[in-house]
């Protein structure tokens, strides 16, 4: 007993880590990433009215959204008793750091080696592009990485009675969070087809619950996006992304692949699945439907490629550690088995670093790079303060959120893209309208989207250059001249 | 379960926010409907493709025609009688020859089927396909009681309504005739050469489900049911005629969408059976077994019910009569192809409508198009003037991608700038008047 209250100290103290590691770089910087003003503006609606915003007045000068209210709520209600800020701040890193304790038990599931899983949990919580992706743009993700992990590992011990239920109330959680319910769907078809081609029997439970989340999964996702299934059919996957986006959105190569999830753990990760395939193990068939399927939806770019690494990064550090037990059990076997303690603190040492140092270093780029300025925040609280109520301001589409959020002013273009009106024509006219020469071209584009300001960030100048027609006085009143720069259309 | 089908099928007009009808090609049978019930006969059509004599079959003009007589009511409202009327005819026509099949079972398929996307559109908007699929569960029926006379009968009438169908019934008819004589080899080569001659046929049609927007399509939740429980069928060798027989029509209904109406019949059957077979069969679980046999039931209403929901926001809307409202009947106004036939319900000769049996049609085609998309002043007009066109209609749907897709694209340039055009209206459509 007091042996397994240590553990739990010592699994809970890995949690306060982790935890305290993200709120650490988080709290770097008052502001959020762009992206997440997305969701910062869609929690403030709720925490202001109680009710969700499906019509959205600002983004796309007017246009439908089209979501799952569920996760915002849940942060909404905690702004009832804390700063909204804060919450925003805090409680997307509190759920990432909550699979700690998932991974900790997948992993115990795989190696039954409490030591050795609570090294690999804790290794969860550095993994790269997990570390960066939910720590600092109030993500979805925080949420839907533990739920995904934690329905595996009820899945997997679904025998006890008591999972049952918890299995079909928290796959319905997932349904109504987000679309990804969708991966672990075409996960748990990946499984059956592994077990059925390595003629393994699926027990008639699993085989149940396995019917009921995949039309749980298609019942709730086609209530919620219904208008979406309609309007675009098949090409919801491609979430409406206009063309010349499309390329990077669903980006996937193999050598970003090694980047964003680590190289270390690509190869523990898949000698692990060679050998879990080889001993027919139901756990690791499992992991590993997880892997592939989102590794085949990474290759046809049906998933967003951050999100995807995500799910990888996650899965292939579970299954590594299958690799991490028999790698120490060689050692055993080898001579140098009287240097065991050393290679095995060298080993962890070259692990943690491989996993830690990336993740510091692509976190702090993250809160310097893609986490607005206090300059532009300033500008853009001027905007808010002396502009009329309806102005439309063009601004890049990585910007987008933020005139929404922050200015409180009407945008050309966001990356919202669901249902969201010609994002295709209006990504090109943006494009057009900041890289053109002429300004008679400018001018027709910025009358045709109802421009009245124009936000130039640093980012905008750097790809297409000074943007010249803007110096003609008669017809652009030039606001602010640092970065980024703001002009009124006046003609 | 008559009084639940009545109620469905009343559902989309209800939710209709316009007294219009749904569907454009319903258009056509309508006006050619009020032509024979004030000339009693019909030999030349001055308003599609600006005047043609060729016709659809006239089967279906004739029927609503004769109802509006009878009736004494307007066209519109006959056709939506005899085609509530025809449905709930089906109904008991498919419960009866069911029932025959299957017994008790069928009572499971008939709600899945009143709730199908197919069924709801085939007897809610006004189809050349809808007498014919009656006709055809007439024709099984008297089949089955072998009246083989007046079922020859039926079947001698088909034509009147629907050439191809008839000719689809043909086919039908010698693969049971060879079926039912156990001439294995034939049939065979029979389906062999069927299938040859069917994919050898340019396109495929793919939107199948109506849940990814199909109005004659398929649940997605009814799919998987069957899907599902073809495995379980598999092993006990049960069901298995009848997913032969959802598998022909399947592969028929990629090339010619209609028989989706068709292949709606035995897909409800299998999922009434799998249904039944999920809960009759034991499950390890209770509350998981309640809970999906609750999703199932629950999916499949859903489909029934969004497709009534979007089948009632179809085209044609208030907006576009009252925009033609204003036009000279008899001016000959271009359009898309897809406006066509409401342009001529309105009293207007159309340059091109949703028809593709005219004998000049790809020039016509050809023309269109090629004015749509010219900058150019004088090809635009020595279109225009080859088809004394009067007025150009412009909706919101043309400009976002079905025919332009940029603010001064093709034609809309020439729109803008040119003084031979002056814009007369202006709302979710704009109509130009040709002043050439």
């Amino acid at each position: 007993m007091k042996e397994k209250n240590k553990k739990l100290f010592i699994l809970f103290l890995i949690f306060l880590i982790v935890l305290g590691t993200r709120l650490y770089f988080a709290f770097q910087t008052p502001q959020f990433n762009d992206d997440g003003y997305l969701n910062y503006r869609l929690v403030e609606h709720i925490s202001e009215t109680g009710k969700p915003l499906f019509y959205d007045q600002l983004s796309y000068n007017g246009r439908d959204l089209l979501y799952s209210p569920v996760y915002h709520y849940v942060l909404a209600f905690f702004d009832l008793f804390l700063p909204l800020d804060f919450v925003l701040k805090f409680l997307p890193n509190f759920f990432i750091s909550l699979l700690v304790f998932v991974v900790f038990g997948l992993t115990n599931l795989l190696v039954k080696d409490r030591n050795l899983s609570m090294f690999v949990s804790l290794l969860s919580g550095f993994v790269p592009i997990v570390f960066v992706e939910a720590l600092n743009n109030i993500s979805v993700y925080s949420l839907v990485l533990p739920l995904v992990f934690y329905l595996l590992y009820l899945f997997i011990k679904i025998n006890e009675r008591k999972n049952i239920g918890k299995f079909a109330l928290f796959s319905f959680f997932l349904a109504v969070l987000h679309p990804s319910a969708f991966l672990l769907l075409v996960s748990l078809l990946f499984f059956v087809i592994l077990m059925v081609s390595e003629g393994i029997k699926i027990n008639k439970i699993k085989n149940e619950v396995l019917i009921f989340s995949i039309f749980l999964v298609l019942f709730v996702e086609f209530l919620i996006y219904k208008n979406a299934f309609l309007i675009h059919g098949f090409d919801v996957i491609r979430n409406n992304v206009p063309t010349q986006v499309l390329a990077s959105y669903f980006n996937f190569s193999f050598l970003e692949t090694v980047l964003k999830v680590g190289f270390l753990l690509l190869i523990f990760g898949f000698v692990s699945i060679i050998w879990g395939w080889k001993k027919k193990n139901e756990e690791v068939m499992l992991l590993s439907s997880l892997i592939l399927s989102t590794l085949l939806l990474l290759w046809f770019r049906l998933i967003k490629a951050e999100v995807g690494f995500m799910f990888l990064g996650i899965a292939l550090l579970i299954v590594s550690g299958i690799s991490f037990k028999l790698f120490l059990k060689y050692i055993d076997k080898t001579k140098f088995s009287n240097y065991k303690n050393s290679i095995t603190v060298f080993s962890v040492l070259v692990v943690v670093l491989s996993l830690v140092l990336p993740s510091f270093i692509d976190a702090s780029q993250n809160i310097n790079e893609v986490t607005p300025t206090n300059y532009e925040i300033l500008v853009l609280d001027w905007i808010r303060e002396n502009s009329l109520p309806d102005v439309t301001i063009l601004a890049p589409l990585e910007k987008g959120h933020l005139i929404t959020s922050v200015a409180g002013k009407r945008n050309v273009i966001d990356s919202s893209f669901l249902l969201a009106p010609d994002t295709s024509e209006r990504f090109k006219d943006i494009e057009t309208i900041y890289s053109t020469k002429s300004e008679v071209k400018a001018l027709n584009l910025i009358h045709e989207h109802n421009v009245d300001y124009i936000f130039v960030p640093i980012e905008t100048e750097l790809k297409f250059g000074k943007v010249k027609w803007l110096d003609d006085e008669s017809c652009f009143e030039g606001i602010f001249f640092g970065t980024p720069k703001v002009y009124k259309v006046i003609c | 379960m008559l009084v639940l089908g009545v109620l469905v099928l009343l559902l989309p007009g209800m939710f209709r926010e316009t007294p219009f009808m749904i569907g454009d090609e319903g258009f056509y049978h309508l006006r050619i409907s009020s032509e024979l019930l004030e000339n009693g006969r019909i030999d030349y059509d001055e308003l599609s493709f600006s005047g043609r004599s060729e016709f659809l079959e006239k089967g279906l003009s004739y029927s609503i025609a004769g109802v509006a007589f009878i009736t004494k009511s307007s066209v519109e409202s006959s056709a939506k009688l005899l085609f509530l009327l025809l449905g709930v005819v089906s109904l008991v026509l498919i419960h009866l020859i069911l029932k025959s099949y299957s017994g008790d079972e069928s009572m499971l398929a008939m709600p899945i089927l009143i709730f199908s996307p197919a069924f709801v559109y085939l007897f809610s908007v006004v189809n050349k396909f809808t007498i014919p699929v009656f006709l055809t569960l007439l024709l099984i029926w008297l089949l089955l009681k072998k009246k083989y006379i007046i079922s020859a009968v039926v079947f001698l009438i088909t034509p009147f309504f629907n050439y191809e169908y008839f000719l689809f019934l043909i086919f039908i008819a010698i693969f049971v005739l060879l079926y039912i004589k156990s001439k294995k080899y034939l049939l065979i080569i029979y389906s062999f050469i069927f299938v040859i001659l069917l994919f050898g046929l340019r396109g495929i049609n793919l939107n199948i489900i109506s849940d990814f927007g199909s109005n004659i399509g398929l649940s997605i939740f009814g799919i998987f049911i069957v899907l599902f429980g073809f495995g379980f069928s598999w092993k006990k060798k049960k069901l298995i005629h009848l997913y032969i027989i959802g598998f022909l029509l399947f592969l028929v209904s990629l090339k010619f969408s209609w028989v989706i109406f068709l292949l709606n019949i035995p897909f409800s059957l299998l999922i009434a059976f799998n249904l039944n077979n999920l809960v009759s069969a034991k499950w390890e679980s209770g509350l998981i077994k309640e809970l999906t046999v609750l999703l199932l039931i629950c999916g499949l209403l859903f489909s029934g019910i969004s497709s009534v929901k979007s089948l009632s926001e179809e085209e044609p809307n208030e907006g576009l009569f009252t925009a033609l409202g204003m036009l000279p009947r008899g001016s000959v106004v271009l359009s898309h192809h897809s406006n066509g036939h409401w342009i001529s319900y309105s009293g207007m000769k159309n340059v091109i409508d949703g028809f593709v049996n005219f004998e000049n049609i790809e020039e016509r085609d050809r023309d269109v198009n090629e004015l749509f998309r010219t900058r150019d002043f004088n090809i635009a007009t020595n279109i225009l003037n080859k088809y004394n066109v009067d007025y150009i209609l412009v909706d919101n749907k043309m400009k976002h991608g079905l025919v332009w897709s940029e603010e001064e694209e093709g034609l809309l340039f020439l729109l803008k700038y040119s003084e031979d055009f002056e814009k007369i209206y202006e709302n979710d459509i704009e109509i130009w008047r040709y002043l050439g």
